[in-house]
């Protein structure tokens, strides 16, 4: 039944690691592209 | 009927995921505030009355906030899902971190960390291996144990599970050992740094080379200064990059005795217990380099990283349950804390050696 379902087969492989980079590469996009000011 | 079942069930599962997570994330927030607002509230109330309070940082608050709430009322299940989302937060603030890192420095100070980190791998893995023989630990509860002090804690305890084909109840107690240590270091350390008078660099290699987990490492070098949390992450990401090669060699002797599988594929399992967010640190500290950003991006990209470690910070206080010690044994923990005072010391001596010979 999981060969049916690509999605959870996608998220399974993509290891904590990856989520975090790409979550913060992300974030870098946003900040480069429309200047997003984050205080603190 | 089953396929269209199992077809939509992800359309339902993803955002049920995700939805699960709000109420701990939302907590890991909450605390990590109220830290940041007592560390403001303290350091007001001390200038409007002329007193002379210590600055206690925002990360020891929400540290200590999440101790208490995780070791009396309790973590209700509700926020435990969002709770143990520290570990991502930890990572993607590891990689934003970057664009304050200059890859020269990087290079520079990741040249000196992984001599001290070869130095400490051996120092801890031996010291380790010795006590647990002394006080007669199961082998592999010990081995558990000195993979987690020499390299990066729990994640070293996790990926090394499964390698070494070690009980539950061992690698349980081993996560639990670490924590309840790292927390103990995490007050320790910062006031040993102070009493000696360590700059901020070479506590934050020590912090780096001795504090177990990466949270509570950056957490360590947070609460004595900013520029030593900057380079307590570092140098532990140096040591992290090292939990494949340990690993390995763990699998490796464990197969070798007939108690494991024999590991097939070596470079691919040490491509895969790489920490990749090490990468995504290069990556962000080579576009700071190549000046991708400006100055106020910069600062951006450092408060959102900022942001992300104060909703670790909690997740140290929440995660660590000291009555899981309790629980599981206080001989093994004896053994865990003697191997860690032993490691302290002589990481200690390294880096005061190192920080005289390389003005760190």
């Amino acid at each position: 039944m999981r060969g049916l379902n690509p999605e959870v087969n996608v998220l399974k492989r993509v290891s904590l690691d990856w989520w975090a980079v790409l979550a913060a590469l992300a974030s870098v996009a946003l900040v480069k592209s429309i200047n997003l000011t984050v205080g603190w | 009927m089953s396929e269209a079942i199992a077809l939509q069930r992800p359309a339902v599962a993803l955002p049920w995921r995700l939805l699960r997570l709000l109420p701990g994330v939302a907590l890991l927030f909450a605390i990590g505030y109220l830290g940041k607002v007592t560390e403001a509230l303290l350091r007001d109330y001390g200038k409007a009355h002329h007193l002379a309070l210590p600055n206690i940082e925002y990360v020891l608050w929400a540290i200590v906030f999440g101790l208490i709430i995780a070791n009396t009322v309790g973590v209700a299940q509700i926020f435990r899902p969002g709770v143990a989302t520290y570990d991502f937060w930890l990572k993607a603030g590891i990689v934003l971190l970057g664009a304050r890192f200059l890859l020269g420095d990087v290079l520079k100070l990741g040249r000196v960390s992984l001599a001290l980190v070869a130095i400490e791998l051996a120092v801890a893995i031996g010291v380790m291996t010795l006590l647990g023989r002394w006080f007669r630990l199961k082998p592999k509860l010990t081995s558990l144990l000195a993979i987690g002090s020499s390299i990066c804690g729990v994640s070293a305890i996790i990926a090394a599970k499964g390698a070494i084909e070690a009980d539950d109840d061992d690698a349980t107690f081993a996560i639990a050992a670490i924590l309840a240590l790292g927390a103990f270091g995490l007050f320790a350390y910062p006031a040993i740094g102070h009493l000696l008078h360590m700059s901020d660099h070479a506590f934050g290699v020590w912090a780096g080379l001795a504090v177990d987990n990466t949270a509570e490492a950056a957490a360590a070098g947070a609460i004595y200064s900013d520029v030593a949390g900057k380079v307590a992450v570092l140098t532990k990401s140096t040591r992290n990059a090292m939990i494949g090669f340990v690993v390995l060699a763990y699998a490796i002797y464990w197969a070798s005795r007939g108690q494991a599988k024999t590991v097939q594929g070596k470079a691919a399992f040490l491509w895969q217990k790489f920490p990749k967010f090490v990468l995504g640190f290069l990556f962000v500290s080579l576009l700071a380099t190549f000046q991708v950003f400006d100055k106020v991006q910069i600062a951006s990209l450092a408060n959102l990283s900022r942001w992300a470690f104060l909703l670790t910070f909690a997740g140290v206080g929440l995660k660590t349950d000291f009555r899981e010690i309790k629980r599981q044994g206080v001989r093994p923990f004896v053994v865990g804390a003697l191997a860690e005072l032993t490691i302290t010391a002589i990481t200690l001596v390294l880096v005061l050696a190192a920080a005289a010979i390389f003005s760190l």
